[in-house]
């Protein structure tokens, strides 16, 4: 008996001190595998008495039972520290860079317009495009501009030697859009606009979106209202806005919008030149002989157009003092734009 | 226009400080630009739109802030001045449409030791008027204050009459500022029996001008008419106050007053012996004042906001107009209005409307919204917008650029020496004198630029018209999509082996492009040939026979010559070709396993991979679900001229399970057919 519990100590001892599943599978088989000790020793049974051998066999297997438990919790605790130290090992650093390759972006005016005809276009408005090359005819006449008008010397405006021209404005698209379409007209019109004019605070090519709403019962005070709301929505603030009368040959009346300046808030800053207000857009109400050049009837209809300068909107909006920038294309500045 | 304040607040005196005058004028579209203030006056500058042509004079500023303010403003007096001579100049008007009234004067031994009055001097100086001589500066003065532009000759200049014609032949003249000009034939001048002395309302000739010397003057005050005005200083290259406002138009009702005033100011600083005036008119050609009808309903149809009726009325009344009610009997009031010469702008009944609810306030009108129905616009889901195109290479990593479209025609002919451009008439400069053909000449400026600043793995693309010519010189205009791909494929990072961009790289984002569009059939990439590219790495893009595109690595040759560090990729193609897609069909995948069974072929070296595709897609059939290609290996054990193509066929039965005796089969007529078609051996 003596011996057999010195055999289970022994057990004991063994399991405790294997380090791995290999060891301890070794000590299971020196203790109970088929030349195990404890196997051994169920074989002497046989030379016992009945009643010794079924004293003896009941301790044995209790010592078997015990040694059995012992080496099951021994090899969770192993299996376990195996699982952790796997673990460990695949351990990586979290703070190092991921790999792959980041997005570009979109240019500042191309974000600036997709966003002016976005917000157009959940009033209805539809985006309409019209060519760059343009004839005199849908540049200027149709517009009401006659040859003889000084509003075409102000136009400073790129021929080609067959008459044609680079369109100084988006406006021509009015005309395009009317040809086309029957009122009630929505058309919202971006694009490229060209002028012979190049320094500080001009380019020979610029970027315009052009607006016509015609119907029925449309009037100076939608033409106000509407764009208005469309300011303070391109702000994200509820801007201010004065319009002032001025001039341009397709309109009657024809005005200029002021917003109230969106770095000072119209207390006056360098980028308003004191004034409290920027000048953001032309606008009016479609002149008649405009609408009969585009085949509507004016005394039916009436109608407004507007059109702004996207690179003056994108100043503002993205903070950019700098027209030229634009057109550079510095990778280090069009990275800027990434997530915008 | 840019003007003393002390001297309009002479004939207009409005209860305002300077800057609610100025803020009063801005907001009636009579922008003004700046407010000087300097030690006892205030200069005020006006950024006139062309259609105020009558503003650009003190009276005519005065008129406007008197009507603003319902104020009266001081009306000048001014008296014939009695003939003390009998002396006249004969004038003879050629062409009475661009000249319809020509008012002249003789003044006779003017003092030759005058000078100009101090007060003349500083208001001539407030608007920016250099003083020359008394006699110039008086007439600048009446044009400062009345709007009249005025000329005055060396009367001993001149020979027998005044003449106004066109010009002949080459004709030439000195300016007064020096400038000697050959005068165009359409160019209306002032003559005498034989020589121009001026070009008509531009700039007078130096040689008839008014000298220290002078004692015996000619003066001048005519109408120009503004549509035959127009653009005709620019001809010349000038810009005259003159002409500034001979095109925006001069009150043809002016020249005689303006006459008498300049006459009596003359006499009175110069002393000197006025002779009568003649006075040549042909009504003909006179600019005739509108007679227009305004409708009441009109005017609110078209703002918007109910103007009171009497405050038409009343404002129509303070700029002068004649009115006369002719409201059919029962309806809503009709007027016939007939505005004053000096407001020849106004000719039409929107002109009229305008001009109401301008001295209203525009702010005075209500912001509304209009009421423009509720309808749905209709957008084609088949429709793909150049903004998701754009968005999708933005997730590629690219970044959009936006260059001139007019480009070098140098790097023009570099990169389509057999092409031809539309140039234009007057470019900026002879970097952006042509249209350009493509949007690679602006892509790689673009790389070369960023290059220039060491940025060296650029991926940028751009979208934009470009401008091509036709065998018979007509104009496409078409909207393009382009690229360009240099440097390492990733940033450097950790990790990833480090390898430059390759033509497959690049080709695979045009692929990506195709496939989400979800067009169903791929692309077809041929080997072509093009200047701009690598002979052995340029590809024309079809789809279903028709070329959309061209993906090329740039040639070395250019690559030198325009200083950049390659290898360079650039692509280009139709955004028409990409703006359509096919709305999905639902189709059930097969329930049934996929086999795969890999094959590796030796072909000639020159053999297109497409071909062995088309090969095995045709003689697979349908139960070839897919097929890619996984290797491409030439060197060791395979011999020089050939190489070795590995493809991954996927089989798959629609309906049932595949047996290995059936696929084996069909892998077996594959090779064998490879083997007939293009001499392939099975490589082990």
């Amino acid at each position: 008996m003596e011996e057999l519990l010195k055999l289970v100590a022994g057990a004991e001892q063994a399991i405790q001190s294997a380090e791995d599943i290999a060891s301890l599978d070794k000590v299971r088989v020196e203790f109970l595998g088929k030349k195990g000790h404890l196997t051994e020793r169920l074989k002497t049974l046989k030379d016992l008495s009945p009643d010794e051998r079924k004293e003896v066999g009941k301790v044995i297997n209790e010592a078997k039972e015990q040694i059995q438990e012992k080496l099951a919790a021994r090899k969770e605790i192993l299996e376990q520290q195996g699982i952790l130290q796997q673990l460990a090992k695949e351990q990586v650093d979290v703070t190092l860079p991921g790999r792959g390759q980041q997005c570009g972006a979109l240019h500042p005016i191309t974000i600036t317009m997709e966003r002016v005809c976005n917000l157009f276009s959940q009033m209805g408005f539809l985006v309409e495009e019209g060519p760059e090359v343009e004839s005199e005819y849908y540049n200027f006449e149709a517009l009401n501009i006659p040859s003889h008008h000084p509003a075409r010397a102000m136009h400073d405006t790129f021929y080609f030697p067959n008459g044609t021209l680079l369109r100084t404005h988006t406006s021509p698209v009015q005309i395009r859009a009317m040809e086309k379409r029957t009122p009630p007209l929505k058309v919202i019109a971006p694009g490229r606009v060209y002028r012979c004019d190049s320094d500080v605070t001009h380019t020979p090519m610029f970027h315009q979106v052009e607006g016509l709403l015609v119907d029925e019962n449309i009037t100076f005070a939608d033409l106000k209202g509407i764009l208005s709301a469309f300011l303070s929505a391109f702000f994200e603030t509820k801007v201010s806005t004065r319009f002032r009368p001025s001039y341009f040959p397709f309109t009657e009346p024809s005005a200029e919008v002021d917003v109230t300046c969106v770095k000072c808030q119209g207390k006056g800053c360098r980028i308003c030149k004191q004034s409290g207000w920027l000048e953001v857009l032309g606008c009016g109400m479609v002149h008649p002989r405009v609408l009969e050049y585009g085949g509507i009837d004016p005394e039916r209809y009436t109608g407004f157009a507007f059109g702004m300068g996207v690179e003056r909107f994108a100043m503002l909006r993205y903070e950019v003092d700098d027209l030229r920038v634009f057109f550079e294309n510095d990778l280090r500045i069009l990275k800027q734009f990434n997530g915008v | 226009m840019k003007f003393s304040e002390k001297w309009l607040r002479e004939w207009v005196d409005p209860a305002l400080t300077t800057q609610q005058l100025a803020d009063q004028l801005t907001m009636a579209g009579l922008e003004v630009d700046s407010v000087n203030v300097e030690d006892n006056d205030t200069l005020i500058e006006i950024d006139l739109t062309p259609n105020r042509g009558d503003c650009i004079s003190i009276l005519g500023i005065a008129r406007e802030i008197a009507v603003l303010n319902q104020i009266s403003f001081s009306q000048l007096k001014i008296e014939p001045v009695t003939p003390k001579i009998q002396d006249t100049l004969k004038v003879e008007i050629q062409v009475p449409e661009a000249c319809p009234r020509y008012v002249g004067r003789v003044i006779r031994n003017i003092k030759t030791n005058a000078s100009t009055p101090s007060m003349i001097q500083r208001r001539l100086e407030a608007s920016d008027i250099r003083c020359v001589h008394p006699v110039v500066d008086i007439l600048n003065y009446v044009m400062l204050e009345l709007g009249q532009p005025m000329h005055a000759f060396d009367l001993d200049t001149l020979q027998d009459a005044i003449i106004v014609r066109h010009a002949k032949g080459a004709e030439k003249i000195k300016l007064l500022d020096e400038q000697d000009v050959t005068l165009r034939a359409d160019t209306l001048v002032i003559a005498d029996r034989q020589n121009p002395h001026a070009i008509a309302g531009i700039m007078g000739g130096k040689d008839s001008s008014v000298k220290l010397e002078t004692q015996h003057l000619f003066l001048e005050s005519a109408l120009f008419t503004a549509e035959l005005m127009a653009g005709k200083a620019r001809q010349y290259g000038l810009h005259t106050d003159s002409s500034y406002r001979f095109e925006r138009g001069v009150d043809p009702d002016l020249q005689l007053r303006a006459m008498e005033r300049a006459t009596r100011l003359i006499c009175e600083y110069c002393g000197g012996e006025p002779g009568p005036v003649v006075e040549m008119v042909n009504e003909t050609y006179l600019p005739k004042q509108a007679h227009i009808t305004l409708r009441y309903a009109r005017l609110l149809k078209v703002i918007g906001e109910p103007i009171p009726q009497k405050t038409v009325v009343e404002i129509l009344e303070r700029l002068e107009c004649k009115l006369s009610e002719v409201s059919p009997k029962g309806e809503m009031p009709v007027w016939e209005v007939l505005p004053k010469t000096f407001r020849y702008d106004l000719t039409s009944e929107i002109d009229l409307i305008e001009e109401i609810v301008r001295v209203v306030g525009y702010n005075n009108i209500p912001d509304k919204l209009p009421h423009i129905g509720a309808q749905f616009a209709g957008q084609s889901e088949t429709q793909v917008t150049t903004s998701r195109l754009k968005r999708a290479l933005v997730d590629m990593g690219y970044q959009e650029i936006i260059t001139y479209s007019f480009v070098d025609s140098t790097l023009h002919r570099e990169l389509y020496p057999n092409k031809s451009a539309l140039a234009l008439l007057n470019p900026i400069s002879a970097e952006m004198g042509e249209m350009r053909l493509s949007l690679w000449p602006g892509l790689l400026s673009t790389v070369k630029y960023n290059q220039n600043r060491q940025q060296q793995r650029l991926k940028f693309f751009e979208t934009g018209l470009c401008f091509t010519l036709g065998n018979d010189e007509a104009l496409f205009q078409e909207s393009m999509l382009g690229g360009v791909v240099s440097g390492e494929f990733l940033d450097e990072q950790w990790g990833s082996p480090k390898r430059t961009t390759d033509f497959f790289d690049v080709k695979h984002h045009i692929e990506s492009l195709w496939g989400m569009i979800g067009q169903t059939g791929p692309l077809h990439f041929a080997p072509f040939e093009h200047t701009a590219c690598h002979p052995g790495q340029c590809a024309e893009i079809s789809y279903q026979g028709k070329v959309i595109g061209l993906l090329g690595k740039l040639h070395p040759r250019l690559e030198k010559a325009l200083e950049l560090d390659g290898p360079i990729y650039l692509f280009e193609l139709k955004v028409e070709a990409l703006t359509q897609k096919p709305i999905p069909v639902f189709a059930r995948p097969s329930k049934f396993p996929e086999i795969r069974r890999d094959i590796a072929v030796i072909v000639d070296l020159g053999l297109h991979s497409d071909n062995l595709v088309t090969f095995v897609r045709n003689t697979a059939g349908e139960l070839l679900r897919d097929l890619r290609i996984f290797d491409v290996y030439t060197g060791k054990g395979i011999d020089s001229g050939r190489k070795s193509i590995a493809m991954g066929l996927i089989l798959q039965h629609p309906s049932r399970t595949l047996v290995d005796k059936e696929v084996d089969e069909l892998v077996h007529t594959v090779i064998t057919g490879l083997k007939k078609e293009f001499g392939a051996e099975l490589r082990d």
